[in-house]
């Protein structure tokens, strides 16, 4: 159908687009609403006046005249100019502001580490680093990968702007890496990103204790700039912000993400499940925007385990491993408040071929 | 999943990414209380049936718990937009088989098939996604006001009246620049050998 064709056309709709469309139109919206106040106003303004000349004024000319003085003369205006329209922007990214102290809190890991690679796969950047030092955090290997999705960013209500196209990290060089690291029973493994992408500790600067530290960034500029308290900017005047940012994250998650059984052993992982049914998979609910899993309406042939009063369900598995029409004996989680409605595998190994 | 509307702060965008991070419910509940309106006006323009809107609404909530974390959106507010459009497209695709949906998309969408209908071609047969690149990147040399117009109209299917009101234009510039945009596009696939 051709109608579906231009549809998804203009589906296509380029995401950098999109986000200047909409904050453009935000800022439109402000306007208008602005403008409505101020019409509100001057109306109010204009009814003052007309009060004024037919009540007020017209029995103080009486008294002026009375008395021999001259007219009175009004000055009344309402002195409000509309807001000017600014400019919209043409980033790709906005992104809200977290000083240094804040962008701790997201962190689950820090490590030293020599940057060794960049690789790129679907438009994500994978920094790749040998750890040399780590300093907290579960173990990771000899070597850390962590993913960065490349955009041009503005910080909101600021001047601030950088790319993360091309972040400065050299080969060989050590840097100090603060990291979030993420989980869940649909990943290969553990995943890592940045606290800020833009966040860049050398290694070899952060021991310095001169003030011309220019190679540590935040935001495109001077870290020093984004530094809040007292105690983080005297560390790092010390030579110390290593030993302050691990005092700072020493009750942080060890990991973010949704919790799932760490068994694959069939017995405990429908020991510790909550639900176990027999399904039939019937159809695609949705896909998923991560590409790693997907969402499917299941009928219940059966309860093994569990009390639901639903006969169609939606269950997210991982990609690739169940098929349309057919059925399958599956250990659940139900993601909480959904009523039994929206269920997902339990463990990594929770759909079992009932035959 | 949806929670009822209550009158709390609104939270920064990037304090709302953190609650799905963190794996809050809360998360849902702060997206529909800074967003809910938003994202039900975008549906509504696309089913016209409130019921399907809410369904297409939960659905919404339900895709951003799955897709973050791993995914850390840069722009909240763009990324809950597309999948929330996504959502409704579906459930228009699936329902307009069956009967003509009266919404602002079913008209902004026929007014752009008319424009753009052409001689059915074989070498002309391009994937949407092929299109939707060239539309991209029409809609980039395109004027600040006529971008403007057209994501307003034929990506979120706003009303030519709240167009013209956003852009403090009169309706019927606004219909002349819909006019200019449909002929331009149509100028622009032509000369990349699409028909549609």
């Amino acid at each position: 159908m051709k109608n579906d064709l231009i549809l998804d056309a203009i589906s296509a709709l380029d995401v950098e687009l999109l986000a200047s469309h909409l904050e453009r139109k935000e800022k439109l919206r402000t306007r208008s609403k602005n403008k409505a106040k101020i019409r509100i106003a001057r109306w109010s303004a204009v009814a003052a006046c007309m009060v004024l000349s037919l009540c007020v004024f017209p029995i103080v000319r009486l008294i002026f005249e009375s008395s021999g003085g001259g007219t009175p003369v009004s000055t009344a205006t309402n002195g409000q100019k509309p807001e000017g329209e600014h400019p919209p922007t043409q980033n790709s990214a906005v992104l809200e502001y977290l000083c240094f102290e804040e962008l701790l809190e997201k962190a689950t890991d820090l490590m030293e580490g020599e940057f060794v690679r960049k690789t790129e796969k679907n438009g994500v950047y994978s920094y790749e680093f040998a750890v040399t030092n780590r300093l907290r955090g579960n173990e990771t290997g000899e070597m850390v990968t962590v993913q960065s999705t490349p955009a041009r960013c503005m910080v909101a209500d600021s001047d601030l702007q950088f790319s993360t196209y091309d972040l400065p990290y050299k080969i060989g060089e050590s840097y100090l890496l603060l990291l979030s690291r993420y989980s869940s029973v649909f990943t290969d493994g553990e995943e890592f990103s940045f606290v800020s992408d833009s966040l860049i500790l050398p290694l070899k600067e952060l021991k310095r204790t001169d003030s011309d530290r220019q190679e540590l960034r935040l935001y495109g500029g001077k870290l020093a700039d984004h530094l809040r308290s007292q105690e983080a900017l005297s560390a790092l005047d010390q030579g110390r912000l290593e030993e302050y940012i691990l005092s700072k994250i020493q009750n942080n998650p060890l990991c973010y993400g949704e919790e799932y059984i760490p068994s694959t052993d069939p017995e405990s992982v429908i020991r510790l499940s909550d639900y176990v049914l027999k399904v039939r998979v019937d159809s695609l609910f949705m896909e998923s925007y991560t590409g790693d899993r997907i969402t499917y309406t299941c009928t219940v042939d059966e309860v093994l385990k569990g009390s639901i009063n639903k006969q169609v369900i939606k269950i997210t598995f991982p990609i690739d491993k169940v098929e349309i029409g057919h059925h399958y004996v599956v250990a659940l989680s139900e993601l909480d408040g959904t009523s039994c409605e929206y269920f997902v595998v339990s463990s990594k190994n929770s759909i079992y071929d009932p035959w | 999943m949806k929670n009822r509307r209550e009158e709390v702060a609104v939270l920064e965008d990037e304090q709302i990414i953190d609650l799905y991070w963190r794996r809050e419910e809360n998360a849902i509940r702060e997206t529909d209380n800074k967003y809910g309106k938003f994202l039900f006006r975008i549906a509504f323009h696309i089913l016209h049936d409130r019921m399907d809107c809410e369904e297409c609404q939960n659905d919404t909530y339900f895709s951003v718990w799955n897709a973050i974390p791993p995914t850390r959106p840069k722009v909240f507010l763009a990324f809950i937009t597309q999948i929330m459009r996504r959502t409704a497209i579906n459930c228009y695709k699936k329902k307009s088989s069956q009967k003509r949906i009266p919404s602002e998309l079913t008209v902004c969408m026929e007014d752009l098939e008319q424009t753009l209908h052409g001689e059915d071609s074989a070498e002309a047969q391009y994937e949407s996604e092929g299109v939707g690149e060239i539309l991209n990147e029409y809609v980039r040399g395109l004027s600040q006001r006529q971008r403007y117009i057209f994501i307003d109209r034929f990506y979120l299917s706003e009303s030519v009246e709240t167009i013209a009101s956003d852009l403090s234009l009169s309706v019927s510039t606004v219909y002349r620049e819909i006019e200019k945009i449909k002929q331009g596009l149509k100028r622009h696939l032509e000369r990349n050998h699409v028909s549609i």
